[in-house]
């Protein structure tokens, strides 16, 4: 069985079986969402109004972070002038920024409620499909970097979340546990038994910040540059050695307990802290502090390796820590997505 | 003047030796520790230890239950540091500088095999670095340290039939044979059959993983190095090999000890109450002349035995950055918040962080 049948004969619903997906009420305050995201480690989530059962819009970390960028900015750059100029968004934006002490004074418990940040960074639109799709269509989608999709069924009620990253835990199941030497695999797929610097040639440039610049400098530049997560680098020479790296969701860190002041830390002490934090989250199992391939991992277990450590995206290495590119899910759903659109 | 007994004394009172006796003895060390192989072979009755993690007054605990070196033979599984929180103090240094110490007096009785942690990467998050560096001003003796963690052994065998390793097992290695043949005098690489040994971990025994449990594949870790191995690979290996057990650490086990897979392995963790939160015991492995084997179980020493950290430095410069980062933040906060040209025109008290040398640099 290849992959492009494999891709084109499975069904969307078949993929998140027994999901019960998880929405936050649009009530909610803004560091209730995002404990709800963290719990359920989304990076983002459909936000329902209780009352009449509508998608009010989705939340995702990325509008919580343009919310902390335009609050606490000294720059004037364009992208925030952009905000203004949308009239829907700039209005409410506004409406924020001119009454949040007062919201939040006013909100039971000083919270400011999450339905006013739903949608706020434009990044991450709404997105419907059929729950019955192939997965083929669902990858079309991702590939253009949409991380999650909503499933409805033919009344327009949701049936469940689909995220890129049920897609690469579905294909990764499939292929057994990738030996350095062995080639076990009974279903073919030739460019997944590749190495990950052959199947992508063209090694776009990382995006990587120093370890001393501050975290509000990461966030501005991933904001910026439209990522969502950025290599905390050490520069020797000509050389990137990869320290670590900071996501648009460690910003939970800072609005828990509402430590701003976290936002002036140089970013590699940050990442320090978070990992610390993290360990305990997790009964004491230490972690690598970044998770790695080498360039000449096949694509297989890049993948397999994205799927077991849940992650969104994996750093290429070469010598140990010499920083080569990442490799992101929307990096796998552009190749599988050149995959489906080969003709035999 | 180089004397180890009286280094061993300073530090079993968590005074530390000057930088360059630390370099001298990381060279010692090394010297010696290159002529012990990859495996090392020793002689029951001997105590196990697990991670430790730099907590100095567990360590001291340790001695005190289980008896002093050369008293008592030792073998320590890794994971001898770790950077702790600042109310509690730091002394990963001195627990790895005082074992090493007494490596060099008492090589035959005290075996220190590599844990995940003996790493550069690792020590650099976790903050080994930065520690070294508040206690000595700069980075020299971290890399005496990290350059030393290169000559650790991989693995200890006991009367040739328990064979000790920090982590677990590798889809890459069947036989104690591979394991010599690992060229071990490097940084801990990313994916490897080295990297398997320290970072890998067997399944657990509950019902949700019974269907893997026999399974005679490894599985990729969630840790991100290392795989996980079930209770069929880890016959297959003590078969193979010809040995009774495998003892390791890497896991946290609330008992202090963990049995698993009909004694096929366990786990031992000495670190009680790890980094201070986690409410766990510790315990030892004491393993008899005829292999029997006793988990010694303990709880963490109690505070009034614990002293604070004995630089004035570490408290005095953590509390003025806090404040510095306070009154920046404060300034903001009370600002109305439509007030946006003003908000992060703080420059001057930012500024003032430029000023402070120690815990950013």
């Amino acid at each position: 069985m290849d992959i492009k049948t494999i891709l084109n004969e499975t069904k969307c619903c078949d993929l998140i079986k027994g999901q019960v997906p998880i929405t936050i009420d649009s009530t909610k305050s803004v560091e209730e969402g995002c404990k709800e995201l963290v719990e359920h480690q989304f990076t983002s989530a459909p936000i329902i109004d209780k009352k009449t059962g509508k998608i009010v819009g989705m939340l995702d970390y990325r509008d919580l972070v343009a919310f902390i960028l335009l609050v606490f900015s000294k720059d004037k750059d364009s992208q925030s002038h952009k905000i203004f100029l949308d009239y829907d968004r700039g209005a409410k934006i506004k409406y924020i920024v001119e009454n949040g002490s007062k919201l939040s004074q006013e909100d039971e418990n000083n919270k400011l409620s999450i339905h006013l940040l739903a949608d706020l960074s434009t990044k991450n639109p709404t997105n419907t499909l059929l729950y019955t799709s192939p997965v083929s269509k669902a990858v079309e989608i991702f590939s253009n970097g949409i991380r999650r999709l909503l499933l409805v069924k033919e009344d327009g009620s949701l049936f469940g979340i689909l995220s890129q990253s049920n897609v690469v835990k579905y294909l990764a199941d499939l292929f057994p546990i990738q030996l350095p030497g062995q080639k076990n695999n009974d279903k073919k797929w030739e460019l997944g038994e590749k190495p990950i610097s052959l199947a992508r040639p063209e090694l776009n440039e990382v995006i990587s910040i120093d370890r001393y610049s501050s975290v509000m400098d990461a966030l501005r530049i991933m904001y910026n540059s439209a990522i969502s997560s950025i290599a905390i680098v050490e520069t020797m020479g000509t050389k990137k050695h990869l320290r670590g790296n900071i996501s648009m969701t460690d910003i939970k860190e800072v609005i828990k307990n509402n430590k701003w002041r976290l936002l002036w830390y140089p970013v590699g002490n940050f990442f320090e802290e978070i990992r610390k934090m993290q360990e305990f989250d997790n009964n004491g199992i230490d972690k690598v502090p970044v998770y790695t391939v080498s360039t000449e991992t096949s694509v297989i277990k890049v993948i397999q390796k994205l799927a077991v450590t849940k992650g969104h995206r994996i750093w290429v290495v070469t010598e140990g820590d010499n920083l080569k590119s990442v490799y992101s899910l929307t990096d796998f759903m552009k190749i599988l997505k050149s995959e489906l659109d080969k003709t035999e | 003047m180089f004397d180890l007994d009286k280094f061993i004394s300073m530090l079993y009172n968590r005074q530390l030796p000057p930088e360059d006796s630390i370099k001298e003895i990381c060279d010692k060390a090394k010297e010696l520790l290159c002529r012990e192989g990859n495996i090392q072979y020793i002689q029951a009755p001997v105590t196990v230890v697990g991670d430790v993690h730099g907590q100095f007054f567990d360590v001291l605990e340790i001695f005190k239950i289980g008896g002093y070196c050369p008293d008592t033979n030792y073998v320590f599984l890794g994971n001898l540091y770790k950077c702790d929180y600042v109310d509690r103090g730091y002394y990963s240094v001195e627990t790895i500088a005082l074992l090493t110490c007494l490596k060099l007096r008492y090589p035959n009785r005290i075996q220190l095999i590599r844990g995940n942690h003996e790493s550069r990467s690792i020590t650099q998050t976790y903050g080994f670095y930065t520690e070294c560096f508040r206690k000595y001003g700069n980075s020299n003796v971290w890399k005496y340290f990290t350059d030393m963690f290169d000559f650790l052994g991989l693995g200890v065998i006991i009367n040739n039939s328990i064979f000790c390793v920090h982590g677990g097992l590798s889809p890459s290695i069947h036989t104690i044979d591979q394991i010599k043949m690992i060229d071990r005098f490097k940084e801990i690489p990313h994916e490897g059959p080295m990297t398997d040994l320290v970072w890998s971990d067997p399944l657990p025994n509950s019902s949700s993983f019974s269907s893997d449990l026999d399974r005679s594949d490894f599985l990729i870790s969630p840790r991100g190095a290392g795989y996980v191995f079930g209770r069929e690979i880890t016959r297959k290996f003590l078969e193979i090999n010809g040995l009774g057990h495998i003892c390791r650490a890497h896991q946290l086990c609330m008992e202090g000890y963990q049995i698993l897979y009909d004694d096929m392995l366990s786990t031992v963790w000495s670190a009680p109450n790890y980094c201070y939160r986690c409410g766990n015991k510790a315990s030892i492995l004491e393993i008899g002349p005829n292999l029997e084997r006793f988990f010694n179980v303990f709880s963490e020493c109690p505070d009034n035995e614990r002293e604070k950290p004995n630089t004035e430095f570490d408290n005095r410069d953590s509390r003025r950055i806090d404040d510095l980062l306070q009154d920046a933040t404060e300034n903001i906060m009370h600002k109305e918040m439509n007030d946006i040209e003003d908000i992060g025109d703080n420059s001057e008290i930012l500024n003032k962080e430029k000023e402070i040398p120690e815990y950013f640099l």
